[in-house]
């Protein structure tokens, strides 16, 4: 028998009330009103760093043959009729009802920056940096909109973006929170809260040594800027020794739990992420590596495709047990996708290349249905033959659901009168799926 | 409706192989990746290795130009899985053991399974390598950070012997193995004394001899390497240090930037810079000339701009001693070709514009900064007219042109700056070139009246260098061919797909007939005929029964009729190679060659077929039919359409008494009526018995192309 989650559907529903009301390790200031009524409340993005082969996961191709499906040319069908998937994805076939595949992604870019731009911000490159989804939620649903808890509200597992700027003109306060260290490893050593080889009595002993030598700040009560020094050192401590420092403790869900995801980056990084949404945290990035497979790509489909699959397979069930499935959009894409056509000529000796004129993307929870197909690709997945997706249009409908108005302003430091996602840029919601 | 049709044409002998075979996925053929030393001096004899992939059974070595003789001494593939399991578990032993040693400890028992070191070339003397040597192993094999790099990890090892009369410059170098014939690599013949580094690891370690100068320096930058030579030098003796490096490898598909980007660096004894260079002109390859200040010893310095390397960032550089004069590859005044005019200064200014009747051509230059030649024209409404600059392409001027065409009141017509002619990611016969800087217009006047034809410099420079031809004529439609790949291999009888790429020029659209130029006989082209408007077409080349002797430099030439008359045009032969995961170049060569290997059992079988394009009505099925031959083994293959345009296909394919009967389909939403198509059909054999085996299926080659042509639904 798998084992569950500890925690009940019923809890997780009014923690998740609660997190709607940022009482999610609340301050003493405690919950502020709930924002617009919106069937999702956070988002997982599982973001494919490198660019997956939409063919060898969620578009399989077998009937355009050797030179484009390679080794891969066993697709199996899902728990939904009609769809198959990659053969290295048997969990996810099991619950193809949660989710939905979009096989029309397109945007044309083939270079990484640009394309991680588009696909994250929504928007074509500019005059102007604009932020990713993860900062315009962490702007409008976070500290500035009522958001308490000690956890950030946008934060990245593991290892920041580095393509651009995520926060764009929005300013470094609302950057991602990138975790550092590797949730496989006891302990998950977070960047600033859980250090390697230190122990939480350990950490305390150090706190109040810290207190004793502070000399200074004893000798002049009442001085503003020690004031705030001191408020933010015990925000810092009790982020590092209170509940928000267990929250990163993966040991407290059990090792049967943790090896479901698997044991290995990703699956504990899925991990990671069910226990921050299910505390209210309201946009969650894996940052996947590795899938810039322009060479040894099938040997690396063979390692990586069967982590993300029971990962990823692991974190929607969970979701749907717990009822958070219902409140989280969990978004899997990359930047493009790779190229069908199979490299096998010298260097790449099967490899596949960048791909942007066609790509698939997932979608599950948040309101959005499950077990659906937007648009098609055409027989070798080189061209979109049905209902082109751009980016924008799934980060609209993601806002959407998640109560922020896409043409509604976008408050800034640099006081631009922009909006959230641009008016009449072509795009639409993806009224298919909600 | 199946649509059948007999064919009544003339047939012509097909081969279709029983051994020989090669796997379906990964059929890819002979590669080299760099030589080194990439070149050698004329008169002497001396080992290159050269790098590469698939060289099992490397055999012969084909060098252009003469004079140059190679023999093959030994292929080295690297160490598969198992050795290097086993090779990993001794040296980690052997380096435990060591360290004991070192630190005075007792070394540890020697466990009963280690394994034995493989009889492997990389190997030879390791059972006595020191803790650095076993180092030096361990980085170049086990560091995991290097990334895998199969298409260079084979090595041949080849014996060169130049001839005391051979022509220096560049040549092509291919290997010759049992199943392929390799891409070209620029080896280069010259004069000069040679040297190789003595120590291509990474550090800045001189060599302890000095140098005399002129001497040619080979070496291969590592991650991280410099590398440096000492020679000597008198004050005032001027020095010129000219390196080769994207010269000898143009395009790196796994690297960015896309090539071998060196930068040279002159030191004195006392490590004082004297000089440095990054790139020459518009050319990536340094180039570096000084004065020498005081007589003395100097170093000369070379390394990759961003410390990557790796075995094939290779080098060549020629130390020499300069009176100076031009540099190598730079500008050169050009004498005015016939037909050119001179340029009548001034034109700079809109009331001096140099008026002039179409057609025109001029020879004129960019004076000074912010120099814009003026050439005024009188044209009527709906009048075509192309103004283009050749400076770059023709001249190797510095200048990055910019065309401006004028009306009377001053506006712009239309204005170009780069002319690219790229198919997608593909750009079509620039070769070297990355910077597309000269412009050209092709434009329709909207009105009678006088229009000023405006040429400058987009950058705003000027100067003696910066010289450029200019036509301000009508369209003059013409065309340029490219053939891709260079190098072929095909068995005896056999045929083999290739690729040409079209450059229409001025509006050229026309059909153009391919035919070969003087070719020994058998050599046979299929599918010949390029309907206009294609960019890119599949072709087929069909090689004699009989084996040639040597491989063969076939020539492949165009013809189209335009306004009456017939123009020809030679297709260059040329690879298509990538640039940094994306751009991609065709890079011209000097041959295109034919391997003809031993033919290998093959079947005959007899294709009733035609120049003229078979129709098929759009919705329905022909069956192409070929004479089969006795062999009822025929039956028992499986064939498929390779890269058949979206909604033609080929269904099941039967033997029909003693015909084999190729069933194409063209759905309704396929094709446009009038599309013309050469198919390709490429035969398969699988194994026989079950089991894992029986995923894979073998080719056994391609059919002569099938021209096609889609008619429209409903049409006969």
């Amino acid at each position: 028998m798998k084992p569950s989650p500890k925690m009940t559907r019923r809890e997780a529903l009014k923690v998740g009330l609660a997190g709607t009301a940022g009482l999610a390790l609340a301050g003493p200031r405690g919950a502020r009103a709930a924002v617009a009524e919106a069937p999702a409340r956070s988002v997982i993005q599982i973001w494919m760093w490198g660019g997956p082969a939409h063919l060898d996961t969620f578009d399989p191709k077998p009937e355009a043959g050797s030179d484009y499906c390679g080794p891969l040319d066993k697709p199996i069908a899902t728990n939904v009729d009609g769809i198959r998937i990659s053969q290295l994805l048997p969990r996810l076939a099991k619950q193809a009802d949660k989710y939905s595949i979009i096989r029309s992604m397109t945007h044309g870019v083939n270079a990484h920056e640009t394309a991680s731009y588009i696909v994250q911000t929504g928007r074509r490159p500019g005059d102007v940096v604009y932020p990713c989804a993860g900062a315009v939620v962490s702007k409008l649903k976070g500290y500035d909109c009522g958001y308490q808890g000690l956890i950030p509200p946008y934060i990245v597992l593991t290892s920041p973006q580095g393509r651009f700027s995520e926060a764009g003109f929005l300013g470094s306060r609302y950057k991602p929170f990138a975790t550092g260290g590797d949730p496989n490893r006891n302990p998950f050593a977070v960047e600033g809260v859980v250090a390697q080889g230190i122990s939480a009595k350990r950490q305390a002993a150090r706190r109040s040594l810290l207190q004793d030598l502070d000399t200074l700040g004893k000798s002049i009560p009442g001085g503003k800027p020690f004031e705030d020094f001191a408020a933010s050192e015990a925000k810092a401590y009790d982020l590092i020794l209170g509940d928000a420092g267990k929250l990163f403790d993966l040991a407290e869900e059990g090792t049967e739990m943790r090896e479901r995801y698997g044991r290995n980056t990703f699956g504990q990084s899925c991990l990671m992420a069910r226990r921050l949404v299910e505390h209210g945290v309201p946009y969650v990035t894996i940052n996947y590596r590795g899938w810039d497979t322009h060479k040894q790509h099938f040997r690396t489909m063979q390692q990586k495709l069967p982590q993300m699959d029971q990962g990823m397979a692991a974190l929607l069930e969970d979701l749907d047990t717990i009822g958070l499935l219902d409140s989280t959009i969990v978004w899997w894409s990359g930047e493009f996708g790779r190229s069908p056509k199979v490299q096998w000529d010298a260097p790449w000796n099967g490899g596949r290349s960048h791909y942007g004129k066609c790509f698939s993307a997932v979608l599950a929870g948040g309101g959005f249905r499950g077990g659906r197909v937007v648009g098609a690709s055409d027989s070798r997945g080189e061209e979109v033959a049905e209902r082109p997706v751009q980016p924008g249009d799934v980060i609209r409908s993601m806002y959407t659901q998640l109560g922020i108005d896409p043409e509604g302003p976008l408050p800034n430091p640099r006081g631009l009168d922009v909006r959230v996602l641009p008016a009449g840029d072509g795009g639409g919601r993806l009224h298919e799926l909600v | 409706m199946n649509w059948c049709r007999a064919l009544r044409l003339a047939g012509f002998a097909v081969a279709v192989l029983w051994s020989g075979l090669v796997p379906e996925a990964g059929a890819v053929g002979a590669h080299i990746g760099y030589l080194y030393p990439a070149g050698g001096r004329k008169g002497t004899e001396f080992e290159v290795t050269a790098g590469g992939q698939f060289l099992q059974g490397v055999q012969q070595v084909v060098v252009s130009g003469g004079g140059v003789s190679v023999t093959v001494e030994r292929h080295v593939k690297p160490l598969n899985q198992k050795q290097l399991n086993e090779t990993r578990r001794n040296l980690t032993f052997q380096r435990q053991r060591l360290q004991a040693e070192a630190a005075g400890r007792k070394p540890p028992p020697t466990p009963e399974d280690l394994p034995p070191l493989p009889d492997h070339p990389w190997l030879e003397g390791a059972a006595g390598w020191d803790l650095a040597g076993l180092e030096e192993f361990r980085l170049k094999v086990f560091d995991p950070k290097r990334q895998p790099n199969a298409q260079i990890a084979e090595t041949v090892t080849l014996r060169v012997s130049i001839a005391a009369d051979a022509r220096p410059g560049d040549r092509e170098l291919r290997l010759l193995t049992q199943t392929g014939l390799s891409n070209p690599l620029c080896f280069h013949v010259g004069t000069l004394p040679e040297t190789l580094e003595a120590d291509v690891q990474a550090g800045a370690v001189a060599p302890p001899s000095t140098l005399s100068v002129p001497v040619s320096l080979n070496g291969q930058i590592l991650p991280g390497d410099v590398d440096r030579f000492r020679f000597h030098a008198r004050k005032g003796q001027q020095v010129l240090v000219n390196v080769r490096a994207r010269r000898l490898i143009p395009y790196l598909a796994d690297a960015v930037p896309g090539w071998f980007q060196a930068v040279v660096t002159l030191y004195d004894a006392k490590g004082n810079e004297i000089a440095y260079a990054d790139d020459h002109e518009f050319h990536p390859d340094p180039i570096l000339r000084t004065t020498i200040p005081e007589t003395g010893d100097y170093e000369v310095e070379i390394h990759d701009a961003i410390y990557r390397g790796r075995e094939d960032f290779v080098y060549r550089i020629a130390l020499l001693e300069t009176s100076g004069g031009r540099l190598p590859g730079a500008f050169r005044p050009t004498r005015r070709p016939k037909g050119f005019a001179a340029e009548r200064e001034p034109n700079d200014g809109e009331a001096q514009a140099e008026p002039i009747r179409l057609p025109h051509r001029v020879q004129a230059r960019i004076q000074q900064v912010g120099d814009v030649d003026r050439f005024r024209f009188e044209g009527k409404a709906g009048e075509e007219i192309v103004a283009e600059v050749f400076a770059r392409r023709q001249l190797a001027s510095p200048m990055d042109a910019l065309i401006r065409l004028v009306d009377e009141q001053g506006t712009t017509v239309g204005w170009n700056d780069d002319s690219m002619e790229k198919d997608g990611h593909l750009h079509l016969g620039a070769g070297l070139l990355t910077h597309h800087a000269d412009a050209y217009l092709h434009t329709s006047l909207p009105q009678d009246g006088v229009y000023t034809v405006c040429v400058a410099d987009a950058q705003g420079h000027g100067g003696p260098a910066y010289e450029y031809r200019l036509r301000v004529t009508p369209p003059e439609p013409d065309f340029a061919l490219r053939v891709t790949p260079s190098s072929l291999f095909l068995p005896a009888g056999r045929t083999a797909q290739v690729d040409v790429h079209v450059q229409f020029r001025d509006g050229f659209r026309e059909d153009i007939q391919l035919a070969l130029v003087d070719a020994p006989p058998g050599f046979r082209l299929d599918g010949a005929t390029i309907p206009a408007g294609r960019n890119r077409f599949r072709v087929t080349l069909t090689a004699p029964p009989r084996k040639p002797a040597e491989p063969v430099a076939l020539r492949l030439e165009g013809r189209a009729r335009v306004l009456g008359r017939e123009i020809r045009r030679r297709a260059v032969p040329a690879d298509d190679t990538m640039q940094a995961f994306l751009w991609r170049h065709l890079m011209p060569a000097r041959q295109w060659l034919v391997a003809v290997g031993a033919p290998k059992g093959t079947v005959p079988m007899r294709m009733g077929a035609s120049e003229e394009p078979i129709r098929i009505a759009a919705g329905t099925t022909a069956d192409i039919r070929f004479r089969a031959g006795k062999n009822p083994q025929i039956g028992n293959l499986e064939w498929a359409l390779i890269d058949a345009p979206a909604g033609i296909s080929l269904g099941k394919v039967r033997l029909v008494d003693g015909e084999l009967v190729l069933p194409v389909s063209a759905a309704e939403s396929g094709p446009a009526p009038g599309t013309r198509e050469n198919l390709i059909v490429e035969a398969f054999r699988r194994p026989k018995g079950g089991g894992a085996r029986q995923k894979n299926r073998w080719s056994l080659g391609v059919l002569p192309a099938i021209p096609v042509q889609i008619a429209a639904a409903g049409s006969s």
